[in-house]
């Protein structure tokens, strides 16, 4: 889908079937002189292709209404650029035709994309970094501990733009119906799965968490423990510890006990949500994108860190969202786009485009929670963030640690065997 | 004086052409399609069969790909499941497709016409919506449909597509799916056994009857061997389609839980689209092929037959 207007080229990409890319042509650039700095891109007249996931032109959704009130706004400051916005589709289809588009040279200018893809642009160095365009204003603002979640090999290949960490959402109904009072921010693992049989009732269960792909909302519990999935330089397997076996075990317990739901195993993302606006699940996983749903449908909840386990902090998980800029031949049209991924990672686009940020920002200078309260709970959890390892190979990692976790909770394998089993398939991957 | 072989040539030329040029015309354009659509990917997918892809240059490893399955688990429980899933279905998709068309053979023409459309229904239902539907029918909460009614007898609730608990050497999970294939009405094949009934010749079951054959005894020696040349393009196609299994587990299960559901085609989605790895990918899809092309065959040879009416 594309704003103004489209045009497909085709690139075929065999396999048993052939992919389409759709890519948005742009008037020829009248860039000066290039160079990579802040100063070039003031020079670059002509058109940016975004690309950005999940949109629809026309403001067809919410965030479609965003992306098009940052463009006007954008363009506006910005006289003699064009900026054509293109969606793709946010799944693994829209993602192959992304990674295909970007490799064949045919794909965008600047695009938004999760951390946890980078690497894999890293790896085929198909990206430009953004350390050139880094202003001293810039590495100042953005929280250090951000700025390292789009490290990879030494340099910075995308503009952090914020971060959905994955926080625990309460029902406030359904804990007054159960009467039991609402926990605050120090509950511990032992009081969250005291709570969750608690509030186990006819029709209701406890706790309800995704444990499907490409997503970590259940690592949180192993992590609250101390666990990590990898050590700190990403070279051994280390989720079978002691930690992770411990935070595993308090979801095995769960299930064992009937405190969450018998399709535990696979239960689609949405259906969680669903399910806690329904009233089945008092408290469930979800990033900062589920307070709007859960809004609209008049939900009182409260949002609550992941319970304190041996960690002996509240932590969470989460992944980021950045803006991206792939490498082309024209530097003066490349530091445009670097321009505009500095703009939408900003105070500046919030202040231009009302409700822009989803999630908390990666700056200091944003605080989201000043247009919505529900916001300051995952900026609290910033600080304590860990994010899945920026590894080339992590959708495969991902792809293992799951179904063994299912199979754990379902109880045909221990949480040790099961995760040991995940070992067994990741540490090839990491010796390669 | 005898033209010279060149203009012979020449003439053997224009002869065909005269005789077949506008022919290869009409069909030129489907087959440049089908040229550029189908052979040229499946030549390149049996090329990155071989190679490790990258974006920007793949590498040739020769049959690694091939060997590297051959000994991944992952690869072999789908396979496992694949098989299974597919034994069972096709056996059934057959069944119930012959005994349906000869059910609705003899109802007044009206009739007839009603229930062969409503038999096909399913065929022109997204299957997304249909296997939807039957997520939420075998759905392993209390709310699930399945497990409503069994709650009405005092029963369940059981796991269904969430329980990889060991059962009738599989596991629940994939019982649960196959058993959503199975009843979801096989529409291609009663089409098509109900179209080849109709050209059984009247006569052979007058000659039955007038003999006192009964109604299984004419099903069995005049319906079934008559019908062997559609069970055999029925078998196949519903064979190469079971072998092909995705959009049922990838709605219903995602291949969970654990890899229980996984079959091989969801495994080359995942491999491809998720990994990124096209090489492997492409070796899995060209085993699929090789397994389907065998088992083909084998029908072929098993129910092939010469009859004639």
């Amino acid at each position: 889908m594309t704003r103004r207007r489209t045009a497909i080229g085709p690139v075929i990409l065999a396999m048993t079937m052939a992919l389409a890319a759709c890519s948005t042509g742009g008037t020829p650039s009248a860039s000066g002189p290039a160079g990579s700095g802040p100063a070039a891109s003031t020079s670059y007249q002509g058109t940016l292709d975004w690309w950005h996931l999940g949109y629809a032109p026309g403001g067809a959704t919410a965030s479609a209404k965003l992306v098009d009130a940052a463009v006007a706004a954008y363009e506006a400051k910005n006289p003699g650029l064009d900026i054509v916005v293109t969606g793709i589709p946010f799944d693994d289809q829209g993602l192959a035709r992304l990674d295909t588009a970007i490799a064949a040279g045919t794909g965008p200018d600047i695009f938004r994309i999760a951390s946890d893809r980078l690497p894999g642009f890293g790896a085929q160095g198909v990206l430009s970094p953004i350390d050139d365009h880094l202003t001293a204003e810039d590495k100042a603002d953005i929280l250090p501990n951000l700025l390292d979640g789009v490290a990879y090999e030494g340099q910075h290949l995308a503009w952090p733009q914020w971060v959905p960490p994955v926080g625990y959402y309460l029902n406030n109904a359904i804990f007054e119906d159960a009467e039991v009072d609402l926990p605050d921010a120090t509950w511990t693992a032992e009081d969250f799965q005291q709570l969750a049989q608690d509030l186990t009732a006819d029709d209701v269960f406890g706790f309800a968490t995704y444990m499907g792909p490409a997503s970590v909302n259940e690592l949180t519990l192993l992590y609250s423990q101390g666990a990590t999935v990898l050590n700190e330089d990403n070279s051994a397997y280390t989720l079978n510890s002691e930690a992770g076996v411990k935070g595993l075990q308090v979801l095995v317990d769960l299930f064992e006990a009937g405190a969450m739901p018998p399709d535990s195993t696979t239960i689609a993302l949405a259906d969680v949500e669903q399910g806690f606006i329904d009233g089945r699940f008092a408290m469930m996983t979800a990033g900062s994108g589920s307070i709007t749903n859960l809004k609209a449908n008049e939900i009182a909840f409260t949002i609550l860190p992941p319970p304190i386990g041996d960690a002996g902090e509240p932590v969470t998980v989460g992944g980021m969202g950045t803006y991206a800029v792939p490498k082309k031949d024209d530097a003066a049209r490349m530091a445009a786009a670097h321009r505009l991924g500095r703009y939408l990672t900003s105070a500046e686009v919030a202040a231009d485009v009302t409700g822009w940020y989803l999630a908390p920002g990666t700056r200091k200078s944003i605080k989201v929670s000043d247009t919505t309260p529900e916001m300051a709970a995952f900026e609290e959890m910033l600080a304590n963030v860990k994010f899945m390892p920026l590894i080339e190979d992590w959708a495969k990692v991902d792809s293992f640690i799951h179904p063994e976790i299912q199979l754990a909770v379902s109880g045909q394998k221990s949480a040790k065997e099961a995760l040991d089993a995940v070992g067994e398939q990741v540490t090839p991957l990491l010796g390669q | 004086m005898a033209a010279s072989p060149s203009v012979r040539r020449a003439g053997r030329v224009r002869r065909f052409w005269d005789r077949n040029g506008p022919g290869y015309l009409f069909v030129a354009p489907s087959l440049l399609f089908f040229g550029v659509f189908i052979f040229v990917p499946l030549g390149w997918s049996f090329l990155l069969s071989f190679q490790e892809f990258g974006f920007r240059g793949s590498t040739w490893v020769g049959l690694d790909n091939y060997l590297g399955l051959l000994g991944d688990p992952i690869f072999r429980q789908a396979a496992i499941n694949t098989v299974i899933y597919s034994v069972f279905t096709v056996a059934v998709w057959v069944l119930v497709a012959m005994v349906l068309a000869t059910l609705i053979h003899p109802l007044p023409p009206r009739l007839r016409t009603f229930f062969r459309a409503a038999y096909y229904l399913p065929a022109v239902t997204s299957a997304v919506f249909i296997a939807l539907v039957w997520k939420w029918i075998l759905n392993a909460n209390p709310w699930g449909l399945a497990n409503h009614v069994l709650s009405l007898f005092g029963a369940g609730p059981l796991g269904f597509i969430s329980d990889p608990s060991p059962f009738a050497g599989a596991n629940v999970a994939l019982w649960s799916v196959i058993l959503s294939s199975v009843l979801t009405i096989p529409a291609v094949g009663v089409v098509l056994y109900s179209a080849a009934l109709a050209g059984i010749p009247q006569e052979l079951y007058e000659a039955a009857e007038t003999e006192g054959a009964g109604a299984w005894a004419k099903f069995r020696h005049i319906t079934v061997p008559l019908l062997k040349p559609i069970t055999l393009y029925v078998a196949i196609i519903y064979t190469i389609a079971a072998f092909e299994v995705f959009d049922r587990v990838y709605v219903m299960t995602g291949g969970g839980p654990g890899y229980a559901t996984n079959t091989i085609v969801y495994l080359i989605w995942r491999t491809g689209f998720r990994f990124g790895d096209y090489g492997v990918a492409s070796a899995q899809a060209f085993l699929l092929f090789a397994v389907i092309a065998t088992i083909s065959v084998l029908q072929f040879r098993a129910l092939r037959s010469d009859v004639e009416y």
